[in-house]
């Protein structure tokens, strides 16, 4: 796909967190203007500066998605069209694409880490778990030669951390 | 007592642990310099978490360490490697990897070692003198001023580090600008995109979004199936001959250095710029005759770019000092990490805390002459640590990116936040948007957010003062300027008048 229509689909969700950031920093406006706060003009609320920050957002993303539609010698809504055909059979072609799937797979193990693994186990048990999981699904070696560096890399974060940075390890 | 106090932070690093975390700070610096896919700034990122426990001055020099280490050490595998270690070292690559191909990669790596220590040790002189005179530049500066600072601050890094298309960088640092908006604000605390979650009600911290940022591409990028790089092995490194080059090229070192200052100062533009406009520069001003032999292996090109990135060091640390703005992504961290333990850089530091400048000076300029010596050894193991199989230094340094963002508040909260940002610096660097405008959004947003209320509250919500201070009103200028010009505003209007 061409970076142009991959900027363009970023482009409009970056115009809609504008247009969310700008009406959450109005509703904050509001909550501040009731009681207790009562600070009713705009300007000094909490509320004010994230609605510029939104105001900003939706109109350099704007300017931005205008320069992703810019085209010698097309009409803009043309453009437009093209680009969005070309957005679907990008993702069509990707959702086969097994360099994507194995990165997105090597992610969610970095994710099953961080949001399972070091809630349920302790750091020691997480990381190792981790690191076996891990080296071996990159197919970084043999698999003793994984479960080794995994082990020794763990034992030696700790007693680095925990014993001579006297730190603890969730 | 300015000598007073220089005594007394030689004294302090100069201590037996001091010099031992001193040289063990600049070797994990100049390691991961080395290795492609770790930056100085991931580096000083992690490594903040990690010092956290640290008495206060051993851990800023173990910091300032790990700072010059990672920018120099990026050098070798540039030469060597033919990639830059850090994107400090990219344009060393041009020259230093065709001297290498030539049988002088050792004199390329002592050539680029030296002046990267000279260029350092210059910057210093800058800190010692620039600093003091920006602080008190700073004392007139009011609510006003640094609202528009900060807003000045962003759109110039957005401006340089999306170079083509500004209005990338405009965006990123926007984006940031909004995490910065979550938690209870500083005026009234009244919660802002917190949704009753009590974590997000005290803000994102900045060591987790910085991790994420800068490190999680890095380590995803690993990921991708890629084919070995072929490493070429470093010679002698020739110290007479690169003692002389470096010598009849004095005028290139002062250049780079002061090249490399100047873009130091400038908020969030970091070492890689300075380094290829030193390299430009050195470039533009060479003899016709010698200009034909940049990017062929002229030790003339490695001279300015490794002493230019490295004054960066130095000129990215004035304006934390002095301003509490970043100049460069690694000085974002370093700011954060002074902020961590204790310190309150800005204008009033001088009168708060007059020695911690010349504690900063003191342990730069020991930093850069470790780094000078670990770096020349190391480099016999650099062939070695290049070799190193990424796919398992990758998973490891992601379990330490856990533990730095986890030691910030011993809350796994934090780690949480760490990988939802490292997937948003994925995207962000896949759509090649910079990270370092969204760093510095998240830095200067409580600045901006903070002096625009308080100076409007003591306006009664009229911005009438914007437009009738003198320094306001020359901030505005320029930001008005700068966003015209990069839009082409006025290369249309020029382009009008020509056709009328």
């Amino acid at each position: 796909m061409e970076s142009k229509t991959k900027e363009m689909v970023f482009s409009f969700a970056l115009v809609i967190t504008g247009i969310y950031v700008a009406i959450e920093g109005f509703r904050i406006y509001l909550r501040a203007a009731s009681a207790p706060y009562f600070i009713t003009t705009f300007s000094i609320s909490p509320g004010f500066i994230p609605f510029i920050i939104g105001i900003a957002l939706i109109i350099f993303s704007t300017l931005f998605l205008f320069q992703c539609l810019k085209e010698e010698g097309k009409g803009r809504a043309e453009v437009l069209k093209m680009r969005w055909s070309e957005f679907a059979s990008w993702v069509k072609a990707n959702s086969k694409n097994m360099d994507i799937a194995f990165t997105i797979g090597a992610v969610i193990i970095m994710g099953i880490y961080t949001y399972v693994l070091m809630e349920l186990l302790p750091f020691w048990a997480a990381s190792m778990i981790f690191l076996i999981a891990l080296f071996c699904y990159l197919r970084a070696d043999k698999w003793w030669k994984n479960l080794i560096v995994a082990v020794v890399g763990v034992i030696a974060i700790v007693i680095v951390f925990q014993y001579c940075f006297n730190a603890a390890l969730p | 007592m300015a000598l007073e106090y220089i005594g007394i932070a030689f004294m302090t690093a100069l201590q037996p642990f001091n010099i031992l975390v001193m040289f063990l700070s600049t070797l994990v610096g100049l390691v991961m310099g080395v290795l492609p896919g770790l930056s100085a700034t991931m580096a000083i990122a992690l490594l903040t978490g990690l010092t956290y426990n640290f008495p206060t001055q051993t851990a800023i020099l173990s910091l300032l360490s790990i700072y010059v280490g990672s920018i120099s050490g990026g050098c070798q595998s540039a030469i060597l490697l033919n990639i830059p270690g850090t994107p400090a070292s990219a344009a060393t690559a041009l020259d230093g990897h065709p001297m290498a191909v030539q049988g002088k990669g050792g004199l390329a790596i002592f050539l680029a070692t030296t002046v990267s220590c000279i260029g350092t040790l210059l910057s210093v002189v800058f800190v010692l003198t620039l600093t003091p005179l920006l602080t008190s530049l700073a004392l007139k500066f009011t609510s006003w001023e640094f609202f528009l600072l900060s807003i000045f601050g962003i759109l110039i890094c957005g401006t340089i580090t999306a170079q083509a298309e500004p209005i990338k960088g405009w965006i990123s640092g926007i984006l940031g600008l909004i995490v910065a908006m979550v938690g209870l604000d500083t005026v009234d605390t009244i919660p802002r995109f917190s949704y009753g979650n009590v974590n997000l009600m005290s803000g994102i911290q900045l060591i987790p979004v910085m991790i994420g940022l800068f490190g999680f591409p890095e380590i995803v990028r690993v990921f991708k199936r890629q084919a070995d790089e072929e490493v070429t092995k470093a010679s002698k490194f020739e110290v007479k001959t690169g003692f002389k080059l470096i010598g009849q090229r004095i005028f290139t070192v002062i250049r780079s250095a002061f090249i490399g200052v100047g873009v130091g100062i400038i908020p969030g533009v970091g070492e890689d710029t300075a380094g290829w406009l030193s390299y430009w520069a050195t470039r533009s001003l060479a003899p016709k005759e010698e200009k034909d032999t940049f990017g062929k292996g002229n030790p003339h090109g490695v001279i300015a770019v490794e002493t230019g990135n490295n004054a960066c060091i130095g000129g990215a640390i004035i304006p934390v000092l002095s301003l509490a703005v970043p100049g460069s992504a690694p000085a974002a961290v370093l700011l954060a990490a002074f902020l961590m333990h204790g310190y309150r850089p800005g204008p009033l530091l001088m009168t708060e805390s007059p020695e911690f400048l010349y504690n900063v000076c003191v342990y730069l300029a020991l930093a850069s002459i470790t780094m000078w010596v670990i770096a020349l050894i190391l480099s016999k193991a650099t062939v070695r640590i290049l070799g190193v199989n990424k796919k398992y230094l990758m998973p490891i340094v992601y379990v330490l990116c856990v533990i730095g963002s986890y030691l910030i508040n011993y809350n796994l909260f934090d780690v949480k936040v760490m990988f939802v940002f490292g997937l948003l610096g994925v995207v962000l660097t896949a759509m090649k948007f910079p990270p370092a405008p969204f760093l510095l959004g998240v830095i200067l947003g409580p600045m901006l957010d903070s002096n625009l209320r308080r100076a409007l509250k003591l306006s009664d919500g009229s911005f009438a003062p914007l437009f009738t201070r003198p320094i306001c009103l020359f901030f505005l200028a320029l930001i008005i300027f700068l966003i015209l010009a990069q839009l082409g505003v006025f290369k249309i209007l020029k382009g009008k008048r020509i056709a009328d």
